[in-house]
């Protein structure tokens, strides 16, 4: 399985849902979406990982400069997150204590 | 030991989920639970995408998976070579990031570059293996 990508506004919040697996092949993909989305005029992205069934260094290396990127334009990178293993790749690499996280779109686009 | 598998695949980004699925089936195979098959995936990936690199290499990725009395180990030899060293990552957090989950996830890891080319490795013992 491989990773595909759907941008989809909620409230006037882009929500990029990404499904599949990010490791070193797919993660360029994840940054060049990141970068359509923040030239696109937006200052806060939500990315949606409830589907994704994988991520490596390299894809969280990815949000984590798209998470920099946002805030140092004045808004953030918010995630959604609900399979364990994500969550639990997030909590070794110390992540849940940067990125803003939430377990529904809704919960995400309301902050 | 008491098991081993080898595999051999161009040194390709686009090939490394041929290492992930093979760890997981031979984890399931030597009786690791499912949590610790996902972190076994996770491991090897990790392994595998420092020495391909995100443009791939030349030559090929030789993984040797070895298991028994509990353990799982796997070691990954790039022959062929990586001109210009193994730097190369695309985000600057990568290389920390990595090192952080192969420490969360496996009981001993570590990489040398030897004649034949750079190696990988690591070792993984199943919870509750008593050796």
């Amino acid at each position: 399985m491989e990773v595909s990508f759907d941008v989809e506004e909620h409230d006037g919040v882009p929500v990029l849902a990404v499904a599949g697996e990010i490791d070193v092949y797919t993660a360029p993909r994840l940054r060049e979406r990141l970068l359509d989305v923040a030239h696109a005029g937006t200052s806060t992205v939500v990315v949606d990982l409830t589907e994704v069934s994988f991520v490596d260094s390299t894809g969280l290396g990815v949000l984590v400069s798209g998470l920099k990127r946002f805030r140092e334009a004045g808004g953030d990178l918010l995630l959604v997150v609900t399979q364990p293993q994500i969550m639990k790749v997030l909590e070794i690499t110390g992540l849940t204590t940067v990125f803003s996280i939430y377990d529904t779109v809704a919960a995400a686009v309301a902050k | 030991m008491s098991e081993e598998v080898e595999l051999s695949l161009p040194a390709k980004p686009e090939l490394l989920s041929l290492a992930r699925l093979t760890v997981a089936a031979i984890a399931s195979r030597a009786d690791f639970d499912y949590e610790e098959i996902e972190d076994l995936r996770l491991a090897i990936d990790e392994l595998c995408s420092h020495l391909v690199g995100h443009q791939g290499r030349p030559g090929q990725l030789r993984l040797r998976y070895q298991w028994g009395d509990g353990a799982l180990e796997v070691s990954c030899l790039l022959d062929g070579g990586a001109p210009g060293g193994l730097s190369g990552r695309a985000e600057p957090d990568e290389g920390e990031l990595s090192d952080r989950i192969l420490d969360a996830l496996v009981d001993e890891h570590g990489h040398d570059s030897e004649d034949a080319g750079h190696r990988a490795w690591l070792r993984k013992r199943r919870r509750g293996a008593t050796h």
